[in-house]
């Protein structure tokens, strides 16, 4: 074969460095795009936050200016918490305010600041925020370790990773984890946007399992009933993994500094915070030993003296319980009711409710 | 380091960009081989001083090959390297096989045979290194080329990181005069070299990968699925093979464009093959040719009668397909395909003009194209299966309708993949990528380039498995 002439040398040479060069050049604006349509929609690579943020922001739209009271916590929340159970909630100034359910599963204080700022940086800034406290999150320092493998961490912008990384004993691997989501976000992302395309793409992948029997206000509903021998049978698997943990309970510094590190940004972004402690059946409640449950009387009274407690823990029964911790709906509905009434309203209306009114607490108070 | 993980990715932009970087050929060849040597040690840093240690062996071996004049003296040389590499060979792959089959046959004999399994760790690619080794060693005794002088060169034509652990098994000839070769920066190579390793990365992570999804359930419970499922895993398996390996030749030729080397190509759309002959001057070419000219040629290939050379290609094929694993199933494997290709000679024997004419046409090519693939299906249930039961099992419900389970997961993505290959062999077929390229603008083909690489990475399973035939 001959060599080519110089001139079609030439073209050969521009063609195929052209050729490279837009390649790289589509490669990148193509995860660019991507990145900043998770950004814009994040709902697109975090569809139980995207969902739930894009119905927040329906709900707003619906009645612009009323204040907005938003709930934090895992997934005891999300099945607890129901907002359309809730009296009419008025503001100082009158305004009906809008509640709305942002828990997440798995979402400890950890998460619960992560979820907060990336609401703020979406530009939604409530007026009242109430965060779960359940023991087994305080119990642990390294729970986040596990729940952020679940993360698609390509959602997240470097503020965010930031956030996270510093309740991480090594956070080094999670900017290492981070970075390449962020070069290559589709990579990060692809099990999400195959599931659209249907089972056969996304096997074993069903990133819309939480979404299923949510409603415009977050409350997640995903069992209607359950039979005695399934309660029993679900509270023996949960009493599996939490009993140790409850039995030697002890308030680790890590979740202890998340919460903290929420109060503090709500506190300089001027946001209401308060703290609130879920119901649990007799049975769950028994697995904490005396010294557990003086321990957490102890952290909850100190945490009472910087910012509002409800505790609930007590006031709901074992029926209304799928599993001893997690609400079905009727319990929910009764839970929901209460807290709007004897907590919520008088917060809202700038009240200062009987909230700690625990005499073991009310001791230690005094 | 797998070549279509992030780590690779890593490594080759660094050699890349260093090795261009160097003005100096001999700097180059140096940083090559120490990148060579750090691939592998990143597996196995005491293997890869064993194959340092192995090929500075056959170095010696060449200079004296060619230095001695004396018939039996060289013969003697001959001997020893190659007792030498396929005694590690066998050393390392076969005795635990060798020790269970001969344990296995004296216990069926009545006899109470117990051997002990020896603790060895497979050296990756020492299938492929092995015969590199050898065809240099013969070919310098044949005086077919001259010995390596330099044995940085040598030791680079051994463990040259795009071929070390799955090939293509590289002809000294070919390879030892591209070393000494000054490589000069080209962009249209550059181009070639991505455009593989885009290919590549695409066959591996978005059509292999998934496919393994329908196989590997199947194979591993073959009782609990039907027909349908059986069938399902058993195409599946065969275009898994196809762009596992082809995948991985692709990625290995694409980087060694990049560095200006010049790898044989191992696959020309093999399930377009009419016949099995046809098939084997398509799959896997690098080894099916080593096969002819170092074992079949040697043992007499054709020249002799049909008896004889049938009685070759039955040796060829078995040795073949032992040398992809120890284990029975594989030597069934290559007896089947040795079997395979003493019928179709059988068959151009007897077949008459009328039948041969009919056969030609477009039907008729249609006809031969699907009963090969069906023949190579058939055994690549041998080669996937690890046990006979298993291999069984699986040609019954492939062949006897059989009820049970349907495909591990929905066919969607199976059939849209299969759609993707048949488009690509058809585009192959009528001309090739290069002809549709060539009408392509840069900015076109830029877009393509792109798009296979963002599609690539978003079929990527979880994990990403290892390549099949790093196992060989």
């Amino acid at each position: 074969m001959s060599p080519a002439p110089p001139r079609r040398k030439a073209a050969l040479n521009r063609r195929a460095r052209l050729a490279i060069v837009c390649g790289l050049l589509f490669y990148i604006a193509g995860q660019a795009g991507f990145r900043l349509a998770l950004a814009w929609r994040p709902e697109v690579g975090d569809r139980e936050f995207g969902t739930k943020l894009a119905n927040l922001r329906a709900k707003l739209a619906e009645s612009p200016g009323r204040p907005l009271a938003l709930m934090l916590g895992s997934s005891r929340v999300a099945t607890g918490f129901r907002p359309e159970a809730l009296p009419r909630l008025i503001g100082p100034d009158g305004r009906e305010a809008i509640a709305f359910n942002f828990a997440q599963v798995g979402t400890g204080p950890q998460l619960a600041h992560l979820v907060l700022h990336r609401l703020l940086s979406q530009g939604v800034k409530p007026d009242w925020v109430f965060v779960e406290f359940w023991p087994p999150f305080w119990a642990v320092d390294g729970y986040l370790e596990g729940t952020v493998q679940s993360l698609n961490l390509a959602a997240l912008d470097w503020p965010a990773a930031r956030l996270i990384a510093r309740y991480l004993p090594k956070p080094k691997q999670l900017y290492a984890r981070w970075l390449p989501t962020q070069l290559a976000p589709i990579f990060a992302s692809r099990f999400v946007l195959l599931s659209r395309l249907g089972g056969s793409w996304a096997p074993n992948f069903d990133p819309d399992r939480r979404l299923r029997n949510l409603d415009q206000t977050g409350w997640w509903a995903p069992l209607a009933a359950v039979t005695d021998a399934d309660r029993s049978r679900l509270f023996e698997h949960y009493r599996s993994i939490y009993a140790d943990r409850l039995a030697h309970f002890k308030s680790r510094p890590t979740p202890d500094r998340a919460l903290r590190d929420l109060i503090a940004l709500c506190r300089r972004e001027g946001i209401k915070v308060a703290v609130v402690v879920l119901p649990e059946a007799d049975d769950f409640r028994a697995l904490y030993p005396a010294d557990a449950r003086q321990s957490i009387d102890t952290y909850l009274t100190r945490l009472a003296r910087e910012v509002p407690v409800i505790d609930a823990r007590d006031w709901i029964s074992a029926q209304g319980f799928s599993d001893g911790h997690h609400l079905l709906p009727p319990g929910a509905s009764t839970f929901t009711e209460r807290l709007g009434r004897e907590a919520l309203a008088p917060l809202l209306r700038g009240e200062s409710p009987q909230l700690l009114a625990r005499p073991d607490c009310d001791a230690l108070t005094r | 380091m797998l070549f279509c993980s992030q780590d690779y990715a890593i490594f080759l932009a660094l050699v890349l960009g260093l090795y261009w970087a160097l003005p100096w050929p001999r700097a180059r060849v140096v940083l090559l081989l120490a990148a060579s040597l750090y691939f592998y040690a990143c597996w196995n840093r005491w293997l890869a001083l064993l194959i340092a240690a192995t090929s500075t062996m056959d170095y010696a071996v060449g200079l004296g090959l060619e230095s001695w004049q004396s018939d039996r003296k060289r013969k003697a040389l001959l001997a020893t390297s190659l007792v030498a590499n396929l005694g590690m060979l066998a050393a390392f792959k076969y005795a635990n096989f060798f020790l269970g089959s001969l344990e296995s046959a004296l216990n069926a004999c009545g006899a109470h045979a117990s051997f002990p399994l020896l603790r060895v760790i497979l050296p990756v690619g020492i299938s492929f290194y092995t015969f590199e080794a050898v065809n240099y060693t013969v070919d310098v005794y044949r005086r077919r080329i001259p010995a390596e002088r330099d044995l940085s060169h040598f030791l680079l034509f051994v463990t040259f990181f795009p071929h070390l652990v799955a090939g293509p098994i590289v002809r000294a000839r070919d390879f030892l005069p591209q070393v000494r070769r000054v490589k000069r920066w080209s962009w249209p190579r550059a181009e070639l070299g991505v455009s593989l390793l885009l290919m590549g990365l695409f066959k591996k992570m978005a059509i292999a990968d998934r496919m393994a999804m329908y196989v590997d359930p199947v194979f591993a419970h073959p009782d609990a699925y039907g027909s349908y499922a059986t069938w399902i895993a058993t195409i599946a398996y065969a275009i898994q093979i196809y762009c596992d390996f082809s995948g991985y030749t692709d990625m290995a030729l694409g980087a060694a464009h990049l560095l200006g080397y010049k790898l044989a190509p191992n696959f020309r759309m093999p399930y377009l093959s009419a016949n099995v002959s046809e098939f084997w001057r398509r799959w896997h070419i690098s080894l099916s040719t080593w096969l002819r000219d170092y074992l079949f040629i040697p043992l007499g290939g054709s020249r002799g009668s049909w008896w004889r050379t049938a009685r070759n290609l039955l040796i060829t094929m078995t040795l073949g397909g032992l040398w992809h694993g120890a284990s029975w199933t594989f030597v069934v494997w290559g007896l089947l395909h040795g079997l395979l290709l003493i019928a179709h000679r059988g068959f151009q024997a007897i077949c008459g003009p009328r039948l041969s004419r009919l056969l030609q046409t477009s039907g008729g090519t249609i006809v031969r194209v699907g009963l090969t693939f069906v023949a190579v299906c058939v055994g690549w249930v041998f080669f996937r299966a690890t046990t006979f039961a298993t291999a069984s099992t699986m040609l019954r419900h492939l062949f006897v309708p059989a009820d049970g389970l349907p495909t591990p997961i929905p066919t969607g993505a199976f059939w849209t993949l299969i759609g993707v290959v048949a488009l690509a062999h058809a585009v192959g077929k009528v001309g090739g990528w290069g002809a549709v390229s060539s009408r392509l603008s840069s900015w076109a083909i830029g877009f393509g380039y792109a798009m296979a690489l963002t599609i690539a990475l978003l079929l990527a399973p979880n994990g990403g498995n290892v390549f099949i035939y790093f196992q060989f």
